[in-house]
């Protein structure tokens, strides 16, 4: 048959087969999970003043906020970030004698805020694939860049809200709606929870654990710098090879369904952005893949807003797994702030025109200034998502 | 809404659909073709046959565009399958397109005519052209959908002799008596067959030419 001739396959998709990819994406996950509990481990070895110094650096919420944008835009990657902060979160060290998370979820909060608008500059650089055709660049940026103002109208909704109601009841709206959720999830009628994700890592990480004391019997610290690195190390690996071996796994299918999702309506935009989010791990790929339809005219900008938005809901997914590794009611609870930050710019700003119009008026008219000057297109990466940020830290640490 | 969710296993891939969509291309522009022969030389009126074929020609330019567009998304998300089918899809799309313009220009050709053709004087000039062209679409889409390179070959063969009946016709026609009228009409006619063939024997010789060399089949390893 014709298609049979036709078909010519990625160097992926002719070495491995389904059953390889499947059980590839079981170790991988299994990895990521491991990273999370080794990283976590190693944070508590820190100990006091590394604890002490980090609260000091991210009490600022601002700051927070900044290192969440330079961190994500420099990783390329919100999973990876988030789930750090999950596991930072879920480190209890000693202090003065009493337990406390290495970083607070009050603290943590502007940084996860922080990592959703650095998400955004993977598709933004993506659209410079079109640089030199000036008419698809136009709409190449328009595309990438509505992600970019959604989240920033998310962040400058929400981020002064979780301040004030901080300032006014101890606790911002969506700590508190996240501390109700977690309770779901934590001990509930005196009966303990344990993640079950927990329990099968936890061999795996006191092995990798004693392994390390074994090999660094010298110093402690030594000992928790090097098992840090090495999570860190891991856990960007596995994502990153997650994220390949997921897409690879479920594109063909995707592809099948796209008519499903494209142009339909905006509620099957979302299904369609948050489902495909939350199986390969990476609103970054998502929201990637949409650039070139959008700059080659096929998908409108319009038509690719709702689908942008279920990314970054799908993306939550894991942070929420990373916070059941660690198995901490902290680390559940920021996993759950991720979460309802990104479903109340859907469920509350999106449905509303006039909030609605500003992400996509704002992008059309970037992409109009980027169609008359190109150099204003890089401009913008450069400041708002690396000069701005940096800028900022080091203003804020100045006048500290 | 749930039941399409749960089918997100299920559902014809990309090649599948591309070539479905196709081959309805082919068939309906050789619908055209039938149709327009039908009034150019049977003189068979047929009730509101213009815009029956202005409306099939308008879904083979809506295939057209659905096609492109879904070569476009395929290779969006996954840039490095089926590449080359991708490229010959998009130069064979356009030949198929152009199938559905000639015959429409045929069509054309039946409002410029005085009175009927006669049928005699017609294969007096053009033999049995009309119904090889026919032929040729039938060889055109078994090649195609088939892969089959033997018949893929077959209709070079079959371009080759109406081109050149088609070039010795409209030299007839300028020595020729006939009205200015008839005569128009018939090296329109002889043009139209032309690149009929030509569009045709493009998209059949698609499946033995390597991408570089598509549309060259005249000057390529067929004649070697």
């Amino acid at each position: 048959m014709a298609e049979e001739r036709f078909i010519t396959r990625s160097p992926l998709k002719n070495g491995i087969g389904s059953g390889l990819k499947i059980f590839l994406v079981a170790v991988l996950l299994y990895s990521f999970l491991v990273s999370i509990g080794l990283m976590s481990e190693a944070f508590k070895g820190l100990g006091k003043d590394f604890a002490e110094n980090l609260i000091r650096t991210t009490s600022n919420p601002f700051v927070g906020l900044f290192i969440g944008i330079l961190a994500t835009s420099i990783v390329q990657s919100s999973s990876t970030i988030t789930s750090i902060i999950v596991g930072m979160v879920g480190s209890e060290v000693i202090v003065n004698g009493s337990t406390m998370s290495l970083l607070t979820v009050s603290n943590a909060v502007p940084i996860i805020m922080g990592a959703n608008i650095g998400t955004t500059v993977t598709n933004t650089i993506v659209s410079f694939g079109h640089f030199t055709r000036r008419e698809e660049f136009k709409r190449a940026i328009s595309g990438a860049t509505v992600h970019d103002f959604f989240n920033f109208i998310c962040v400058c909704i929400m981020f002064p809200l979780e301040m004030v109601t901080r300032a006014v009841f101890g606790k911002g709206l969506l700590e508190w709606l996240a501390t109700l959720m977690s309770k779901l999830f934590t001990n509930i009628g005196g009966i303990k929870f344990t993640s079950p994700i927990k329990l099968a890592t936890k061999p795996a990480i006191d092995i990798i654990k004693s392994l390390f004391v074994q090999f660094f019997n010298t110093s402690k610290n030594t000992t928790d710098v090097v098992m840090l690195i090495i999570a860190m190390i891991i856990l960007f690996f596995s994502l990153f090879f997650l994220v390949k071996v997921m897409k690879a796994l479920v594109i063909q299918r995707i592809e099948n369904m796209l008519d499903e999702f494209i142009g339909r309506n905006a509620l099957w935009g979302i299904l369609g952005g948050m489902m495909f989010t939350f199986i390969i791990q990476s609103s970054s790929v998502t929201t990637s893949l949409l650039v070139p339809m959008i700059a080659a005219g096929i998908l409108t900008v319009e038509a690719a807003f709702p689908i942008v938005i279920g990314a970054n809901i799908g993306t939550t997914g894991t942070a929420i797994l990373a916070s059941f590794a660690t198995g901490n009611r902290l680390a559940i609870i920021i996993a759950f702030v991720h979460f309802l930050f990104n479903l109340t710019g859907a469920v509350f700003i999106y449905p509303i025109r006039v909030f609605r119009e500003i992400p996509l008026k704002l992008a059309h008219k970037l992409g109009d200034l980027a169609f008359r000057k190109r150099r204003y297109a890089l401009l913008y990466v450069f400041s708002l998502f690396f000069i701005v940020p940096l800028l900022l830290i080091l203003v804020s640490k100045f006048f500290a | 809404m749930f039941k399409n969710l749960l089918g997100f296993h299920k559902g014809k891939d990309f090649l599948t659909k591309v070539l479905d969509e196709f081959e309805r291309m082919l068939e309906d522009t050789e619908r055209i073709y039938t149709l327009v022969c039908k009034r150019l030389l049977d003189n068979v009126e047929e009730p509101n046959l213009k815009d029956k074929i202005y409306e099939i020609d308008k879904d083979v330019n809506r295939l057209q565009r659905d096609i492109r567009k879904r070569i476009v998304e395929h290779l969006s998300l996954q840039p490095t399958v089926n590449v080359t089918a991708c490229l010959l899809l998009m130069s064979v799309v356009k030949d198929a397109e152009r199938l559905g313009d000639y015959s429409k220009n045929l069509y054309e050709v039946t409002e410029l005519l005085e009175k009927p053709i006669d049928r005699a004087v017609f294969s007096h000039f053009f033999g049995e052209l009309d119904k090889d062209i026919l032929t040729l679409f039938e060889q055109t889409k078994e090649a195609f959908v088939e892969s089959d390179e033997s018949k893929a070959e077959l209709t070079w063969g079959y371009q080759n002799k109406i081109k050149h009946w088609c070039d010795n016709t409209v030299k007839e026609l300028a020595k020729s008596n006939l009205s200015v009228n008839e005569a128009v009409c018939f090296a329109l006619t002889a043009r139209h067959f032309k690149r009929l063939a030509s569009h045709l024997t493009n998209i059949a010789t698609s499946v033995i030419l390597p991408l570089s060399d598509l549309d060259y089949f005249d000057e390529n390893r067929i004649i070697q």
